[in-house]
């Protein structure tokens, strides 16, 4: 018997243990009063004492409404009668220290058969720590998805052909955004690779910025002009200090720079094409967190870079190729091109001849005289006109996108091919829209284009009838577009073999490159536009090409 | 009769140039009849007077050798002097086979435009001599009756006054008679004037062995 005594005695001791001792609150509820309490429960919700806390009723341990915006008193009432239903039930709960702060409690409520009435047995325990753990997470999830996100987007920059300085300014902000305090820069290595060139900056001090463009690469310059040197990262914590930066103090100072730490951006193959550098406006040396910045940051900026370099070689070899298109263009116009030249220097020399002999005669009579000498002038001039209109098409240029009218393109061409077509024995016909919203595009291309689709009509009907050689030229407004159309009425094309005719060195003509098409066709293509061939209803050829149309009107 | 003075016609669509030309021609003293292409030319009247023409080779519509040809198969084909701004050879060959007084490209000396054109007018003054001499003589010939006109024939080929007779059925003096008409119908001052007239006239004797 004693022995039973004894076991029940360390039994109700240990159940003792168990709830004072308890790291998580316990309280005991009954009908809506508190009857019992653990000291866990008294710390917790830092009341005076176990007296204080049961004198409390449930009401004052939670604050009038609950995260989910229902109030304590009802929520409280559902709880408990789940809790009554079922026999316990556990949910989070928001509670409210003597002290009148609040924290997250996840409550785990028992009902306990007690005297025929049932009482509530209240564990509390305290998940501000996890709670907190879980937004942390979750806000380290959304900056690093937000950091993905931005990448992707200076990513697209760049399959979009924005600018590389525009893409680097992204790229730059993006990264700042990663770490408070940190101001980033991109510079690039001169295509000499000796030079630096800006990149993008956008908050570091101007003065900065502009002194460092164009300042040489080399062992002990800075750290970025050291970094592409070496081809390493350079590491500066203090820029006051490190002998990297002796020539370059007083530019740190005066921009408020203290720390730099620099690294080359590569090509793909290894080259240097650049560094990626991270300031800061207080000595300081990296902590590890920044090298995955860095990764992405270098990564990034090489790809837009070389990007931006491809897309440079192939602007240039184009536009190198679409000179030796129009100088070639010139060479078919070459006996045209002289005899508009001699017309004016054939009335020239005439007339000055004329004033030579008028002048040996004793009475000269100089009102005669001063309007030959006009004439001489005016010729003059329009030679001029002639030649520089041709030059304008020789000279290497590199194109421009202006707003242009295509109709003003078009007279200009016509002026250019009306003494091919003459000889020729094409008559051409100029149907032209007037007030045609303008066009983005370079006019020396343009006109090279429309050039090169008024030769190959005129060249197209060689065995036509000479009475039927037309070639009309057409500008209309369609649909939000600018068309041009040249039609001929030569041999036609096979509509099936339409689109051979764009292909590189696809020629008809004994002497020709085959180059023209698929050069007009690339120039309409960098400017947004379509070139195509179609067969004329009338025999012949059309070849039109569309342009989007600008929101400018022209005259 | 007194001659009309020369003129000379520039087709040129070139402006300046033909105001150039003008100038030029009226140096030598002489008028200018321009016009600005082959149609506007071949609208116009033909000129009565002697004339050269200065044409530009390469003009928009009829080309200056189109205007050559049909030139050349009209009633009144004119001399005519090319300029171009930029010839080859074979329109040089071309022009200058179909009669042309010269071929010049732009720009020129002036004074071999002018000799060209002064020997293009001399030209033309000798050819509207043979065609207003042609014109006369055809004129008296018209004159003639058809009897004569058979004399005529018979004489200039070499036939003798009685082989004429016995040819046309008569007497020997009715043909004398003829014979004096046609003589002074003509104005010939002899038998090889006649024989002369006879072959600008292009007139051939028809032998026909009877007559009514």
């Amino acid at each position: 018997m004693i022995g039973a005594n004894k076991q029940q005695a360390l039994s109700e001791l240990a159940l003792r243990l168990v709830f004072e001792r308890s790291p998580d609150a316990i309280l005991l509820l009954d009908d809506g009063v508190f009857i019992d309490c653990n000291q866990a429960a008294v710390e917790m919700l830092c009341a005076a004492g176990k007296d204080e806390l049961l004198s409390l009723s449930p009401s004052d341990l939670s604050p009038t409404i609950q995260p989910d915006g229902t109030s304590s008193a009802s929520k409280a009432q559902q709880m408990i009668a789940t809790a009554l239903e079922r026999g316990s039930h556990r949910f989070e709960w928001l509670a409210k220290r003597r002290n009148g702060s609040e924290f997250p409690v996840e409550v785990l409520l028992s009902a306990i058969p007690f005297q025929e009435r049932q009482i509530l047995y209240v564990v509390w325990r305290d998940i501000s720590r996890r709670k907190e753990a879980e937004r942390e997470l979750l806000k380290s999830r959304e900056a690093d998805d937000a950091f993905r996100a931005g990448q992707g987007r200076v990513l697209e920059m760049i399959a979009r052909g924005a600018t590389l300085s525009d893409v680097l300014a992204s790229l730059v902000t993006l990264i700042e955004a990663q770490s408070e305090g940190m101001i980033c820069s991109v510079l690039q290595l001169s295509e000499d690779g000796k030079h630096i060139r800006h990149g993008a900056a956008p908050n570091l001090p101007e003065i900065y910025v502009q002194a460092v463009n164009g300042a040489p690469i080399g062992p002990k310059n800075g750290s970025c002009g050291t970094a592409m040197y070496r081809g390493q990262p350079v590491i500066v914590t203090d820029m006051l200090t490190d002998p990297l930066w002796e020539d370059y103090r007083e530019l740190a100072k005066l921009s408020g720079l203290r720390a730099c730490w620099s690294t080359p951006i590569f090509t793909g193959q290894g080259k240097v094409l650049g560094s990626f550098a991270m300031y800061y406006r207080q000595p300081q040396a990296p902590t590890g967190s920044e090298a995955r910045l860095t990764e992405v940051a270098t990564h990034i900026a090489g790809i837009a870079i070389e990007h931006e370099r491809a897309q440079n070689e192939l602007q240039h070899t184009r536009s190198e190729l679409a000179h030796v298109a129009r100088v070639t263009t010139m060479g078919e116009l070459a006996a045209s091109i002289a005899h508009e030249v001699n017309q004016p220097l054939g009335a020239i020399v005439g007339n000055a001849d004329i004033c030579r002999s008028w002048l040996q005669e004793k009475d000269v009579d100089l009102k005669q005289v001063a309007e030959a000498l006009e004439d001489i002038s005016n010729d003059g001039h329009r030679a001029s006109q002639i030649i520089s209109r041709i030059r304008s098409l020789v000279k290497k240029h590199v194109p421009e996108k202006a707003p242009l009218n295509l109709s003003d393109v078009a007279r200009e061409v016509i002026g250019l091919v009306g003494h091919e077509a003459q000889r020729k024995q094409v008559i051409i016909h100029s149907q032209l829209g007037e007030s045609m919203p303008a066009v983005e595009a370079d006019r020396v291309q343009l006109q090279q284009v429309l050039l090169n689709l008024c030769m190959n009509g005129i060249e197209a009907m060689h065995e036509t009838d000479a009475n039927q050689r037309q070639l009309t030229v057409q500008t209309v407004v369609s649909n939000g577009s600018v068309l041009a159309a040249v039609s001929d009425r030569g041999m036609g094309i096979e509509l099936a073999k339409a689109e051979q005719l764009f292909k590189p060195f696809h020629t008809t003509k004994a002497n020709g490159m085959g180059m023209g098409l698929a050069i007009s066709r690339s120039i309409i293509e960098s400017f947004g536009g379509k070139l195509w061939a179609e067969s004329n209803a009338g025999g012949g050829a059309i070849f039109s090409f569309s342009l989007p149309a600008g929101s400018q009107e022209t005259q | 009769m007194t001659e009309k003075p020369p003129v000379v016609i520039v087709v040129d669509d070139d402006d300046s140039f033909r105001n150039f030309l003008s100038r030029l021609v009226s140096t030598i003293g002489l008028k200018t009849v321009p016009f600005d292409s082959a149609e506007a030319f071949l609208a116009a009247p033909p000129p009565d007077c002697p004339a050269c023409l200065v044409l530009d080779v390469q003009m928009p519509g009829l080309s200056g050798l189109d205007l050559q040809r049909q030139l050349a198969r009209g009633s009144r084909p004119l001399p005519i002097v090319f300029t171009t701004g930029h010839g080859d050879i074979p329109m040089t060959v071309e022009a200058m086979k179909a009669g042309a007084v010269g071929f010049f490209s732009k720009p020129f000396r002036n004074q071999d435009m002018i000799d060209a054109i002064k020997e293009g007018i001399a030209r033309d003054r000798e050819m509207r001599k043979q065609v207003e001499e042609l014109a006369e003589i055809q004129a008296r010939y018209d004159s003639l009756t058809s009897r004569e006109r058979e004399v005529f024939a018979l004489v200039t080929e070499g036939s003798l006054n009685k082989q004429i007779a016995h040819q046309l059925g008569t007497s020997e003096r009715t043909v004398k008679a003829h014979r004096a008409q046609v003589v002074q119908k003509m104005k010939a001052d002899s038998v090889a004037d006649l024989v002369r007239m006879a072959d600008r006239l292009k007139i051939r004797p028809q032998i026909s062995q009877k007559s009514a």
